[in-house]
């Protein structure tokens, strides 16, 4: 490359006498042809290389294949490592790069595993085995857990839930992945069934930049998990997402014990902002708690900590040399169902000083009733977490009861101008807090107020939102309905949205299809798309589809069909013509029987890569 | 401003600088060199492989540059190529294994892409066997080591 560079300074063609069309063109593209074969192919009938590069040059070069490779499926990559010694070298190490849970249900592979560890970037481990019994009956549901409750004192293993007898041996993972180095890998998900989320810190890997961690049911006593621990067993995480009934926290908070406990939010001895000295404190315990065996020091740190009025980042640079080297790099994390305190949330911004991204989500699952909500959203709270996360550019809360009051919003709202995404799902979301949104947040491009407050005042002001929002990338509104049919909406002139370059909407429209397809037709660049209301016949192609023509990014659309309507071949022909990205199709409500159907056009059109989602029932 | 481009075999065509820089080699030189009028020759193409490429990137000018680190997991990659690129793709081997040559030195990701993904769909489905006649491939296993590679593969077959 550098020497085409110069082509101001020769200024001429470099190669008029070079040999034509074929052939090797230069030797900064053929550096491969020699390397590669004396490294692959030994022995043997070196001629294969040679004969590659003389008729299809571009099937010699590593680079080029590892391209063509990422667009084969397993199956192809296992009989192209059969073709000859140099593809062999290739595309076999390939089979190794992304593990699917689905692998470990094969004997062999696990054999074969061991000695290709060192490929593997990504792992999925998940314990259930497919032949999973089927769900207890629901009725059941509270029968088995009061039972599992009062018998957990005297646990014994004969009292494990049916499913323990298809689940595979954690083992299984662990042995699989100390049987090798694994200086690749990036990417580990582990889901176990009635377990110990700790289990998962046994796998200590160091280069693990993403980390998944989910469990389904748990043992007799409900498992606690400690980001100190995480933390040292996977020290690069930058994305890490826990998900299940068990509870995070950390060795700080609960070596501190009564005190966090009964003063809310570490209110310090000092008039000093409230977190401050508390942070210092806990960036000290850090890097003792890591060490479990080593006694906490004595709760007082506090006065040390407190003179200086440093940042978290300086602290635990402060005390480095012990069992934590750096700060961790966790930019986001996400925690679903998992069980954490305010205080606790408050207490791991020591553990995370670099956080951008935060998500936690609670939705009913029947175990939920055993989780109490202590969380009070208190303007101390508010403050204390503003100043634990000052990056946030994220943060998104879903929890079930609506318990975030629109005055708490507005004050998180106030403390983190920065954001660029906000979500607040089942909370009061309302005009207020909408406005204030657009007052301090400037940042905002991806929005989720779904099933929020959803009165006339709110839907104004959303709409007003709409209008003059350029930088809304992501707006999910569920069970929020624009209208389309009238001139005046919500009190709010219609006029057309501003943020054309949506790329995910989800919300419902009054309003014939044509009207809304033409609606949508503002949006090019939408690639997920939720139309969550009316129930679409999209028939007249005409009226209807031929507005989204141009968009032809789309991803996902989710709609609901009319019942007892059939959809037209056509329209999913139209679908699959226009709309060459599309990955999942998912059609609720409508003609049972034409799922099937739907999944055959799908398939005589060689568009084996969509999905088509049903509702179960 | 059009720019002018000189094919190994010293052909020169003259293209809109929109469309010239799909190629990123390109772009990149026009920026390092600033504007100019000499021609920018292109040693490692020949006129007809470069009269297909500039053919791709005239329809693809308003595309939006595709983001180079996009994602190499091959469960996330489609193999579902738009109607005009497989028409553009019905060329023989040869001239199929240029242009994805081409666009690998000219750095044009979306066309790299399609040339992968078609030769991919030429290697999709067929034996071993049949892969070595497509590309004209000499077997250099034994057989023992031909068993025993598909034999460890086993369980990578079904999927």
């Amino acid at each position: 490359m550098m020497q085409t560079l110069k082509w101001k300074r020769s200024n001429k063609p470099l190669l008029s006498s070079k040999d034509k069309a074929h052939g090797p063109p230069s030797p900064t593209l053929m550096p491969s042809n020699s390397s590669s074969s004396s490294s692959t192919s030994p022995l043997h009938q070196p001629v294969s290389l040679s004969t590659l590069s003389q008729t299809t040059p571009a099937l010699a070069i590593p680079e080029i294949m590892l391209a063509i490779a990422a667009f084969l499926n397993r199956q192809s990559l296992t009989h192209c490592a059969l073709v000859c010694k140099d593809w062999n070298a290739i595309f076999q190490p390939l089979l190794f790069r992304v593990i699917l849970a689905a692998d470990f249900d094969r004997p062999d592979f696990v054999h074969a595993f061991q000695n290709h560890t060192r490929f593997a970037t990504s792992i999925e481990w998940i314990q259930e085995s497919p032949t999973y019994p089927p769900p207890v009956p629901k009725k059941s549901a509270w029968h088995r857990f009061f039972r599992r409750r009062t018998l957990s004192s005297s646990s014994s293993s004969s009292l494990r839930p049916i499913a323990t007898m298809s689940r595979k041996p954690f083992e299984q993972l662990e042995h699989s992945l100390l049987a090798g180095q694994t200086p690749s890998l990036e990417t580990l998900s582990v889901r176990v069934q009635n377990q110990d989320p700790n289990l998962i810190l046994r796998l200590a890997a160091s280069t693990v930049t993403t980390l998944q961690i989910s469990t389904r049911g748990y043992p007799a006593r409900k498992p606690r998990l400690y980001m100190e621990d995480i933390l040292h067993s996977y020290p690069n995480l930058v994305h890490l997402t826990l998900e299940g009934l068990f509870t995070l926290g950390s060795h700080l908070l609960e070596e501190r014990g009564f005190d966090a406990a009964q003063h809310p939010y570490f209110p310090a001895p000092l008039p000093a902002p409230p977190p401050g000295p508390i942070l210092a404190t806990a960036a000290v315990t850090t890097t003792t708690g890591l060490t479990i065996s080593s006694p906490f020091p004595s709760p007082s740190p506090t006065p040390q900590a407190s003179s200086s009025s440093s940042t978290t980042h300086t602290s635990v640079v402060g005390v480095k040399g012990k069992a934590v080297d750096r700060p961790s790099s966790i930019e986001s994390l996400s925690l679903r169902l998992v069980d954490i305190s305010q205080d606790g949330l408050l207490a791991l911004s020591a553990l995370l000083p670099q956080l951008k991204s935060l998500l936690i989500e609670e939705f009913l699952v029947p175990d939920m009733m055993i989780k109490t909500y202590r969380w009070t959203w208190s303007p101390t709270f508010v403050r204390s977490l503003r100043t634990a996360f000052p990056h946030l550019q994220s943060l998104r809360f879903a929890f079930p009861f609506e318990n975030i009051k629109e005055d708490t919003i507005v004050e998180i709202l106030k403390s983190f101008p920065l954001l660029t995404t906000v979500g607040f799902r089942n909370a009061h979301f309302g005009e207020r807090a909408m406005e204030t949104l657009q007052e301090h947040c400037k940042f905002v491009e991806c929005l989720d107020v779904s099933f929020g407050y959803g009165d006339y005042r709110f839907k104004a002001a959303l709409l007003l939102f709409l209008q003059t929002w350029p930088r809304l990338r992501e707006l999910e509104a569920d069970g929020v309905i624009f209208h389309l049919d009238t001139p005046i909406d919500a009190g709010v002139m219609r006029t057309p949205w501003a943020c054309t370059k949506l790329e995910k909407l989800l919300c419902g429209f009054y309003g014939t299809e044509s009207m809304i397809f033409q609606h949508l037709s503002q949006f090019p660049m939408l690639s997920h798309l939720t139309i969550a209301h009316p129930s679409l016949t999209i028939s007249s192609i005409d009226t209807t589809l031929a507005w989204m023509a141009r968009s032809t990014k789309m991803e996902y659309f989710w709609f609901t069909q009319q019942r007892n309507q059939v959809l037209e071949r056509d329209t999913i022909q139209w679908f699959l013509k226009h709309w060459p990205n599309l990955k999942k199709l998912h059609v609720a409500g409508g003609v049972n029987e034409q799922k099937e159907v739907v999944r055959q056009w799908c398939r005589d059109a060689q568009r084996l890569s969509v999905v088509v989602e049903t509702d179960r029932y | 401003m059009p720019v002018v481009l000189t094919s190994s075999d010293s052909e020169t065509f003259t293209v809109d600088k929109e469309v010239a820089e799909r190629s990123i080699l390109i772009k990149n030189m026009i920026e390092d060199v600033g504007e100019s009028d000499s021609p920018i020759p292109l040693p490692n193409v020949s006129s007809a492989v470069l009269k297909k490429v500039i053919e791709f990137c005239d329809h693809h000018r308003n595309d939006p540059i595709q983001v180079q680190d996009e994602t190499d997991d091959p469960r996330k990659r489609s193999n579902d190529i738009e109607e005009w690129d497989m028409k553009f793709m019905q060329v023989d081997q040869e001239m199929l294994f240029e242009i994805i040559l081409a666009a690998n030195y000219l750095d044009i990701k979306t066309l790299l892409d399609v040339g992968c993904t078609t030769v991919a769909n030429l290697i999709k489905g067929k034996t071993p066997e049949e892969i070595r006649k497509l590309f004209n491939i000499v077997n250099d296993f034994t057989p023992e080591e031909e068993a025993q590679i598909k034999k460890e593969n086993e369980w990578a077959e079904d999927r």
